[in-house]
């Protein structure tokens, strides 16, 4: 019984978010510029942090 | 244009998308960017980040521990904001759901049975042996009595912890609810209050200039043995994110949270537990508060936080719980809810009978985590960003084996399996699990990364000469070509 109603529901959903003709649909992608920042962030942060804090 | 609401069917256990592994729909994502860090905030204020902080000032003083704390932290945290957060947030997927692309079905529900029932249950161990040092420091101080720290006492107040766990969780996602509301911001204040005690006791000179507590000869090796420790801190995340940032409304929101609410929370936490293990002279958090705050506010917040313990126990077995019922199959589908949870925290409750074992080796058990953890992300990020450009077939993650394009062999792709394996190996053979015992090239390389490069390089050309060549897994141009949202050129997959 579960495993029925569970696979009706997944069927819907998967048409749902499959059709062009709804509202429902996948999030867009992460834009490149973001992990690029965090990443160049973090980087810079690094160097400065080991300048700083490294045990003399 | 049909919404989803038209045709809805009433809200049920087996067609709520959020307490299984149903593909989400628009109206139940619930997470904005602030929801996803305020989540993000309540999850890594938890206790462990005390320990992580004495952990790391084993190694080294204030100054250091600033350092190694926000660089190991900065570097697991950015890999797991991208997998599994972005795939599943983008397709709205379960955590385990999304590595059925990598694994093949059978091989994510071997993953995801072997990551609940060792990596949580040691988490929830080392949680409520905790919850047994603070009950016992506070019985110590306040009815006077010698209770030590490795006893069978300390052993049977952590079974009490289980089981009250597992009275807890038979109520189901609201206790999660509930008791992380009161907790979080516990936590904060206790985060702070110890903070200003460390300061009104110790000045920032002083500070610094307090030792480590039990460092190697070398300097160097100390500060890459902390910025290590603190690698495998971030990726201890790696199995309880993917599933919150699911819930997030846009792919944003699935990222920055993790860098902001995870990743600064975190490393504040640690840093406040490093200072505080300094300036006592010990790892232990339970031994922090009655010297920091005197008798009575010592012994309230070493109450507090012993209980902190146990909820962070109910969360994180709550997400086991929810994992095992989501992935295990037909079988663990029919398992009762209550019959289900003890069975998740029935190693937990042996585990608490070797407190000096599982507590007192910290950090060589937080490094256990990170030999699994670190390979796994780094395949799971070649695998969704190079080889699949970002884009999976959802439908195919649903398809039984042999009609599905991740079906690989019966279900399993050894090649990934194998490229795990070939980083944990990596990591092992850099840094010794259970002596601890670094080899000369750690110094210049850590051990978490070279086996995360170690393992994406081997996975990528695995994939391409034999998986590929072999027409499995989906990874054919025709295939990853073309797939759902359309490509933007600045996006990332």
């Amino acid at each position: 019984m579960y495993d029925q109603s569970f696979h009706m529901e997944l069927e819907r959903r998967l048409e749902l978010l499959e059709s062009s003709g709804t509202d429902e649909s996948f999030l867009a992608d992460l834009p490149r510029r973001d992990v690029w920042v965090a990443a160049l962030t973090l980087a810079v942060a690094t160097v400065l942090l080991v300048w700083w804090g490294y045990p003399a | 244009m049909t919404t989803a609401s038209e045709t809805e069917t009433p809200a049920t256990p087996d067609n709520n998308g959020t307490l299984n592994e149903l593909p989400l729909l628009r109206g139940e994502r619930i997470f904005g960017f602030w929801g996803y860090s305020s989540v993000n905030v309540g999850l890594s204020i938890a206790t462990w980040a005390f320990l992580q902080g004495g952990a790391v000032a084993v190694y080294v003083g204030a100054k250091a521990a600033i350092a190694s704390i926000f660089i190991g932290y900065g570097i697991s945290v950015l890999m797991v904001a991208l997998v599994p957060c972005i795939p599943t947030a983008k397709y709205g997927i379960e955590q385990w759901v999304s590595l059925r692309s990598v694994f093949g079905r059978n091989g994510a529900r071997v993953l995801m049975i072997a990551a609940v029932a060792l990596l949580a249950a040691a988490w929830n161990a080392v949680l409520a042996i905790m919850f047994g040092h603070a009950l016992r420091n506070v019985s110590n101080q306040v009815a006077g009595t010698e209770l030590s720290n490795s006893g069978t006492v300390v052993s049977l107040i952590s079974l009490v912890a289980v089981v009250f766990v597992w009275v807890v969780l038979a109520r189901g996602a609201i206790s999660v609810e509930w008791v992380n509301r009161i907790v979080a911001p516990g936590l904060v204040v206790v985060t702070l209050g110890m903070l200003a005690l460390i300061f009104t006791q110790t000045s920032w000179s002083e500070l610094v200039a307090i030792p480590p507590l039990a460092p190697t000869g070398s300097d160097h090796l100390n500060f890459m043995l902390a910025v290590e420790l603190n690698m495998a801190g971030g990726f201890a995340w790696w199995p309880h994110v993917g599933n919150l940032a699911r819930l997030t409304r846009s792919s944003r929101s699935a990222f920055w949270p993790n860098m902001l609410g995870l990743f600064l929370t975190s490393v504040v936490a640690a840093i406040v537990g490093a200072f505080a293990a300094l300036a006592l002279s010990s790892e232990d958090p339970t031994m922090w508060m009655i010297p920091l705050g005197g008798a009575v506010l010592g012994v309230i917040a070493l109450t507090f936080v012993g209980f902190a313990n146990a909820t962070s126990i109910v969360s994180q077995a709550y997400s086991s719980l929810i994992a095992l019922k989501g992935g295990g199959g037909r079988l663990l589908r029919r398992v009762p809810w209550l019959a289900l949870a003890a069975g998740a925290l029935a190693p937990v409750a042996i585990l608490v009978f070797f407190p000096g074992a599982v507590y007192e080796n910290y950090g060589r058990f937080v490094s256990w985590g990170a030999i699994l953890v670190a390979p796994l992300c780094a395949v799971q990020l070649v695998d969704y960003f190079v080889l699949r450009r970002g884009k999976l077939r959802v439908r195919d993650l649903y398809l039984p084996v042999n009609e599905s394009r991740y079906g690989f062999w019966r279900g399993y792709n050894p090649f990934a399996f194998l490229a795990v394996a070939a980083g944990a190996l990596t990591y092992v053979a850099l840094l010794d699990p259970v002596s601890y015992e670094p080899s000369g090239v750690f110094g210049f390389t850590t051990a978490s990364i070279p086996a995360a490069v170690v393992a994406a390089v081997l996975h990528y050309l695995l994939t391409r000469l034999v998986v590929q060549r072999a027409g499995r897994g989906g990874y054919s141009t025709r295939d990853v070509a073309g797939l759902d949202q359309p490509g933007r050129s600045d996006s990332l997959g």
